[in-house]
């Protein structure tokens, strides 16, 4: 049913199965046995990988292969929905995100999550399970294990849920809260990290300008200028390279010297050196933590 | 407040809707709105003068005199116009709109399209409240004389809403439900028009599969698969115009001869010749339009 053809190396990334396992299992167990190009390399479809992350599921729970080969594709399914409806267990909670999105499946994602945030609540759903989930996305977007069309499809339902989760906070009362713009750079479209913040930062009763996607350096400006802001925050996950974001955060302090400066995202995480006045939030729990430790405005 | 955009006298007459002749003799007589002047004497207004004049139009219009009005503070004439809008009709939210736009009201602005779309709903919200108001921004913009920043933060409100109400709506499963893939072309970013067909289209009880911005055809394939059922519904805006509208129509019809394709926002609107002759691909007006489609949808079967 599905034109889209995965590698076994694009299998070990989504499952966390080692090539070389899979290649044993296929030859005793049968567990998979994936087409062959002309030139006799294995290719996999969507079942075969579903199938895949749900042996992987059974298997990381302790099932032995052996027993895991005897169930119908039925039972096996069966099996992971009664893991995955364990709470505390997040991880079998992220890989029925990966599943949910290779199916493109909304009805499976909703279900997912919403379970998870009648359990944990939204806040701790997010950093537990979205967060982590979002980290495995973009890793697996990078190796291009995954089709643009599976990203697009989960970011724009993960968004949709952070959004109607941000609706639901009452705004805070007009005076005395710190503001923090969020922006995101003039080049910059990937907007998820930014509405995490803007959750985070709104349940604790701070204001909140939200410009989000692509805000041009003056306009920026400008809005600081009417509500002059405690902090500005920022996301930066593929717009830039090093140099040219020093440069631009460099400008924006001095343009802005009142205000605290943070900045966060993956681009950023090998080895770079925020310029003075900018504070660099390299994790989800460390930006939670720098919203705890505010002194009392 | 930070008073950093300079208006002409001509963009406060199509902001305001007041004439430039008018205005000047205000100031004369009046002394509202007295502008600073470049070294050619040429006028020139601040945010502060444009909300001003605003709220002035707001009052003459509800009938009070401009003497009346020229003897208010400012404070006191936009307490006025705030009482004004309390149970104002469209026109005048939409100036309302404006106001809390400027001056980055995150409140205010809520308040009147929460009001509304208790009171008219997400689809006559937006035909009579937010179109409206997008066209007066989209002035504004052709002046080159509002900060886009303004216009990022209410758009991210009325983003909010709509998604929002998109939620929900039941995810439909029932027999007579077709699957809908909407998505807009590599580059194009203005999804408004976007999460509202998605509304209604769920709320025909149609399934929506939503990629979103900027999304590449072979993207949109994936997405399909072999479901032939699926209808394609994408929005153009500023990504392509004229001749390469055409081409990229063209292009996109190849690509998916047998499925569906609706095509709309502002570059399909403009001009329908632009729009290739093909049986399989329809141009969609606006949301009446739509619901024209729609409509027709009942008669033929799912096909997945």
């Amino acid at each position: 049913m599905s034109s889209i053809r995965y590698s076994i190396h694009d299998l070990e990334q989504l499952t966390g199965i080692k090539a070389h396992t899979l290649r044993i299992w296929e030859k005793r167990y049968g567990i998979v046995r994936p087409q062959r190009t002309c030139t006799n390399i294995r290719y996999y479809t969507d079942c075969d990988l579903k199938q895949l992350l749900n042996v992987s599921i059974l298997n990381k729970h302790g099932y032995r292969i052996s027993d895991i080969a005897r169930l119908s594709d039925l039972e096996l399914a069966d099996r992971v929905l009664n893991i995955a409806m364990n709470p505390n267990d997040y991880l079998t909670q992220v890989e029925s995100l990966v599943v949910a999105m290779i199916e493109m499946d909304e009805q499976k994602f909703d279900k997912i999550l919403s379970y998870a945030s009648m359990n944990l609540g939204f806040e701790e759903t997010i950093m537990e399970i979205i967060y982590p989930f979002f980290i495995k996305v973009g890793l697996l977007w990078q190796t291009g294990s995954i089709v643009p069309a599976q990203e697009h499809f989960i970011s724009n339902l993960i968004r949709q849920k952070l959004i109607v989760a941000i609706d639901g906070i009452p705004l805070p009362a007009r005076n005395g809260q710190r503001v923090f713009i969020l922006y995101l750079h003039e080049k910059e479209l990937h907007e998820i990290g930014l509405l995490v913040y803007y959750y985070l930062l709104k349940k604790r009763g701070h204001r909140v300008i939200y410009l989000g996607q692509q805000v041009p350096y003056q306009d920026l400006l400008k809005v600081a200028t009417i509500h002059p802001p405690y902090a500005l925050v920022s996301c930066f996950t593929s717009a830039l390279d090093a140099g040219d974001l020093q440069d631009y955060l460099h400008t924006l302090r001095n343009g802005l010297p009142g205000a605290q400066h943070w900045v966060s995202g993956l681009q950023l995480l090998q080895g770079f050196q925020p310029p003075e006045g900018v504070t660099y939030i390299d994790t989800l729990h460390a930006f939670r933590q720098a919203i705890e430790l505010l002194p009392a405005s | 407040m930070g008073d950093t955009a300079t208006y002409s006298i001509l963009d406060l007459e199509r902001l305001t809707g007041v004439k430039a002749h008018t205005i000047r003799i205000w100031e004369k007589r009046y002394g509202i709105c007295a502008p600073g002047r470049s070294n050619g004497g040429t006028r020139h207004y601040g945010d502060e003068d444009l909300r001003h004049m605003l709220n002035v139009s707001i009052l003459r219009r509800k009938g009070y005199k401009i003497s009346q009005i020229a003897s208010m503070c400012r404070e006191e004439l936009g307490q006025r116009v705030l009482d004004q809008v309390r149970d104002g009709s469209g026109d005048r939210r939409v100036e309302e709109m404006i106001l809390t736009m400027i001056a980055l009201d995150e409140e205010g602005f809520r308040d009147i399209l929460q009001t509304s779309m208790v009171e008219q709903g997400v689809e006559g919200t937006f035909t009579r409240l937010i179109q409206p108001f997008f066209e007066r921004i989209g002035v504004m913009w052709l002046a080159g004389t509002i900060n886009p920043a303004q216009e990022h933060f209410v758009t991210n409100i009325i983003r909010q809403k709509l998604i929002v109400a998109i939620n929900s709506l039941e995810t439909p499963m029932g027999p007579q439900a077709h699957r809908f893939v909407l998505f807009l072309p590599e580059n194009e970013m203005h999804e408004m028009a976007l999460l509202l067909y998605s509304y209604i289209i769920k709320r025909a009880g149609h399934r929506v599969l939503y990629l979103g911005q900027s999304t590449p055809l072979g993207c949109v394939r994936h997405a399909l698969r072999d479901q032939e059922g699926d209808v394609l519904l994408t929005s153009i805006t500023s990504a392509y115009s004229g001749e390469a509208l055409t081409a990229y129509l063209n292009q996109l019809s190849g690509e998916f001869p047998t499925h569906r394709i609706l095509v709309t926002g502002l570059q399909v609107w403009q001009d329908e010749e632009l729009i290739p002759r093909q049986a399989h691909l329809m141009r969609i007006a606006g949301t009446e339009s739509l619901r024209q489609f729609l409509g027709t949808m009942q008669e033929i079967p799912q096909l997945n």
